[in-house]
């Protein structure tokens, strides 16, 4: 009864439109002190958040992806993949993808890969006759590859709640990533297919293709530096991400000479203001969750998940099912920050990898970060198109069916996320 | 109140700072255990209390920009009128879970302070020398708070907006 | 009806967890339920870094916690992880008895931080782990990256002439498949339940530290119990804390025969090695013996009479 009074105050604070991370720790402040339980508790929960090691990626990964993203790295991806697939039916899409892919590998967030991507793939998509909703679907879909792929930011947030190793997080996600990706571009493929109006591109000439893939080519080698130089030990992902920091800037100041002084300062900034917004989110949950704990909350879930549920297929259904419905709303890493401790126990007592749930569970938050009335990638693409929200996710509706059928597939064979981390 | 505002400004580039900092230090560090074989032992932590630190000394300054993040769904729907209450209640909310960290956080530290506890880490600091930045963060912000229902209650509610 | 919440890193399933639940059983068949004792398991309240402060401060009524947490409230606490100084059971025993010199001096100035302690959870000695080739003398840490935890087995490796490097418990695993670290460090225990043996393929038995676990208690909430129900808590305690010590032989016995059955091999020191080990080790005792003043040296001389 306390509970479901506190969930429906949650809602309240959420909607008057106080900020997550104070409407979590907030509601967890009362819970602490409706079950009588010390109040010391919420700055001890917070400064422990802050003091983790891996939580201090974030700031890292993000003053890389923005250093990347001032030196103009999203318009030469885009342009070196498009002189070279850009003559294919449906070309300009599949580029689009491709960026996407691409940029995901050097930033850990979904807005800055979709906002990235999309700036300088839906003007040439539009302009070239491309379906409006298509172009859109495809950017927002697209843009949430940035935390499939590593570096991911909910990746490391559920690596820092669930207590598993972010490296093998990391690794899960290439394979369900490269998956997507290929997803993405068959459909794409045959939906130009069977919509001729737009215009396909001539081949580029070679000279084209070489002067645009130099340009590109020190961010691909960041990309693979970050990946291999995590996968093969040499760093963790937290120094692996102020390499990534220290690689940015010398390929924008040195070798590309884009990123001018004004322009760091306002990365910096902007990774600061993410950062401090992301982090005490995370501070905030850890406030409630330690109030849910207290209260018993997780247990009791675990045991009715237990007792009223059949089996891994139903599970898997149900909590699918629960998490599209909250994905609609709520904010990707408040979901993820939210559910994994309590749906992580019961996961793992139904015999569920704890590193496969987290890639489900990422592919669950990229469903909702898609769906309108809360979805961020929706509300990027629809700033950055200048369209309307009702487009964007009209467009976006193939791309969710895509994904849920990932999520199947994932689940016939683990391995496709699995066998990187552990078998290989 | 545009004191307060240039000092968490401020501090907002204070935090900017030490981010790179870290970012600094813990390259150092890669290269330092890698070239020279000899990890060091003060890049790790002292790049995490750059974060603790950073994180809240710019908390007041990211609530004056308006970029906590937050869901603008129903603030959307409602009349500026509504809108305005809304922005009230909202900052009254973050006023009171600001108080309450700013007093547990502050006794944490004090204690910490009296019994000079270190870290018990590898460069072995006092503990409070980490936790003193939870109650002044949260003061800083707790007085942002009021600042901000009174530049509201003046001149209604900021347009909804601000998220990541 | 009181509540007695202990907070746990470690799940229900692992020996210190269910160690915990007996002590749960004892408490409550003693009291006749009087006290209700709930286990948060798992650090869903604090992780085993916090457990000193959160229980001194009186957030929580107990917790369990790795006596090296205390470090930065006792520094004499690190005595057990002087090298070599606790490297058979009969000197673990005998520090660890009630009423012994070592244990008296440790609690009582632990009890000043406002946790005072309950009982002692055995957890057995440290190893090391390579690959390929055994670790069986300092030179074999030469210019190698260990893995350690905690500042005083820190500073061992560096006295043994290796780089040490903290990597966290869940990180171990890939840590060393990745050769992030060339030589790891854990109890034998932690070899089993990370299945290990995947990623290194010996073990070499230093027992060069001894991993002590304390279940604390809030002072004030202690004081407000009466004597009667204190005894009860007491006498639970010291079956629970018997239990675990006595099984603790049988567990290591365990975890090294899982491990040499997957394909491990258990490399033990000889004398010689030993005192090459004990003889780099002496800057160890020197810094132990500055930082932890005056209680350090009382506890070390204690220690070494053993
Ligand atoms: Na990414
Ligand atoms: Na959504």
């Amino acid at each position: 009864m306390t509970l479901a009074l506190v969930v429906i105050c949650l809602f309240v604070l959420l909607l008057l439109g106080v900020p997550v991370a104070f409407a979590l720790g907030g509601m967890g402040l009362v819970l602490l002190w409706l079950g009588d339980f010390s109040l010391l508790m919420a700055p001890q929960g917070i400064m422990s958040t802050l003091n983790g090691f891996i939580l201090l990626a974030v700031p890292l990964f993000l003053l890389m992806g923005n250093v990347l993203l001032k030196g103009g790295v999203g318009r030469d991806l885009f342009a070196a993949v498009q002189a070279w697939v850009g003559h294919w039916p449906g070309g300009l899409a599949v580029a689009t993808i491709l960026s996407c892919g691409l940029f995901a590998a050097i930033s850990g967030s979904s807005v800055a890969t979709a906002a990235t991507i999309g700036t300088v793939a839906i003007p040439e998509m539009t302009k070239r006759g491309y379906d409006k909703r298509h172009t859109y679907g495809l950017l927002a879909a697209g843009g949430t590859l940035g935390i499939l792929i590593p570096p991911s930011i909910p990746m490391i947030v559920y690596g820092f709640v669930a207590e598993q190793s972010v490296i093998a997080l990391f690794m899960a996600g290439i394979g369900p990533g490269l998956a997507l990706i290929g997803a993405f571009i068959v459909f794409a493929i045959l939906h130009a297919r069977f919509s001729p109006g737009y215009e396909r591109l001539r081949p580029a000439p070679w000279s084209e293709r070489r002067a645009a893939s130099i340009r590109a080519l020190p961010s691909v080698a960041l990309a693979a530096l970050v990946v291999f130089g995590i996968y093969s030990g040499a760093f963790t992902p937290t120094e692996a991400a102020a390499i990534g920091f220290a690689a940015a800037l010398v390929i924008t100041v040195v070798i590309l000479r884009t990123l001018t002084w004004q322009a760091f300062v306002e990365s910096a900034r902007d990774a600061m203001v993410t950062t401090v917004a992301i982090l005490l989110i995370v501070a905030g949950a850890k406030v409630f969750g330690k109030a849910l704990a207290l209260w018993r909350v997780p247990q009791d879930i675990s045991a009715f998940i237990g007792a009223t549920i059949d089996g891994p297929i139903m599970f898997i259904l149900v909590v699918s099912v629960v998490l599209l419905l909250m994905g609609l709303i709520f904010e990707a890493l408040s979901m993820v920050l939210i559910m994994t401790p309590v749906l992580l126990p019961a996961a793992m007592g139904l015999g569920f990898d704890p590193i496969w749930f987290g890639i489900y569970m990422v592919i669950m938050v990229e469903c909702a970060l898609i769906t309108p009335p809360v979805g961020l990638n929706l509300y990027v693409i629809q700033s950055v198109a200048c369209a309307t929200l009702a487009d964007v996710a009209r467009g976006t509706l193939p791309f969710l069916g895509i994904m849920l059928a990932s999520v199947v597939l994932l689940y016939a064979w683990p391995d496709l996320a699995l066998y990187l981390p552990f078998k290989w | 109140m545009t004191v307060l505002d240039r000092l968490t400004g401020l501090l907002g580039w204070v935090a900017a700072a030490l981010f790179v900092l870290a970012g600094a230090m813990l390259t150092w560090e890669v290269i330092a255990r890698y070239f020279f074989v000899r990890p060091t032992i003060w890049a790790a932590e002292l790049s995490q209390y750059c974060l603790i630190w950073g994180c809240m000394l710019a908390m007041a300054g990211v609530l004056r920009m308006r970029r906590h993040i937050a869901v603008t769904a129903g603030l959307a729907l409602m009349p500026p009128g509504g809108r305005k209450a809304a922005d009230l209640a909202a900052l009254a909310a973050v006023l009171v879970f600001s108080v309450v960290v700013t007093i547990y956080g502050w006794e944490i530290f004090y204690d910490s302070w009296v019994r000079g506890r270190t870290a018990g880490t590898m460069l072995d600091p006092p503990v409070w020398t980490v936790e003193l930045a939870a109650p002044i963060g949260f003061a800083l912000l707790a007085v942002q708070c009021v600042a901000e229902m009174a530049r509201t209650w003046r001149d209604g509610a900021p347009e909804p907006g601000g998220h990541e | 009806q009181e509540k007695m919440r202990i907070t746990l890193q470690l799940p229900l399933t692992s020996h210190l967890g269910e160690n915990l639940q007996l002590f749960e059983s004892e408490v409550e068949t003693r009291t006749g339920g009087a006290i209700d004792v709930e286990i948060y398991d798992s650090a869903t309240l604090y992780t085993d870094r916090e457990v000193p402060q959160a229980v001194g401060s009186g957030a929580i009524e107990a917790g369990v916690a790795s006596l090296t947490r205390y470090v930065g409230d006792v520094p004499a606490v690190d005595v057990f992880y002087m090298p070599f100084l606790f490297n058979t059971e009969e000197k673990v025993r005998a520090a660890v008895a009630e009423g012994s010199d070592v244990r008296e001096a440790l609690e009582e100035a632990i009890a000043e931080t406002g946790g005072q302690i309950l009982y002692w959870q055995a957890y057995g000695g440290a190893i090391m782990l390579s690959k390929e080739e055994p670790i069986r003398t300092p030179a074999d840490l030469e210019g190698k990256k260990v893995r350690v935890f905690g500042k005083t087995l820190g500073d061992f490796v560096e006295a043994a002439g290796g780089a040490p490097t903290l990597i966290s418990g869940s990180e171990q695993y890939l840590a060393y498949q990745r050769g992030t670290v060339d030589v790891g460090m854990t109890g034998v225990s932690g070899v089993q339940s990370r299945k290990l043996w995947e990623v290194m393929d010996t073990i070499t038995v230093t027992n060069h530290a001894n991993i002590e676990f304390v279940v604390v208690v809030n002072s004030d909430w202690w004081s407000t119990l009466d004597d009667e129900t204190r005894g009860h808590i007491e006498a639970a305690a010291a079956v629970a804390q018997e239990d675990v010590r006595n099984r603790m032989a049988q567990i290591e016995a365990d975890a090294y025969a899982a491990a040499e059955e997957n394909g491990m091999t258990i490399v033990e020191l000889t004398d010689e090695e030993l005192a090459a080990w004990r003889e780099v080790s002496q800057p160890v005792f020197d810094s132990y013996r500055e930082s932890a003043g005056e209680l350090g040296a009382r506890v070390l001389d204690a220690a070494e009479g053993l």
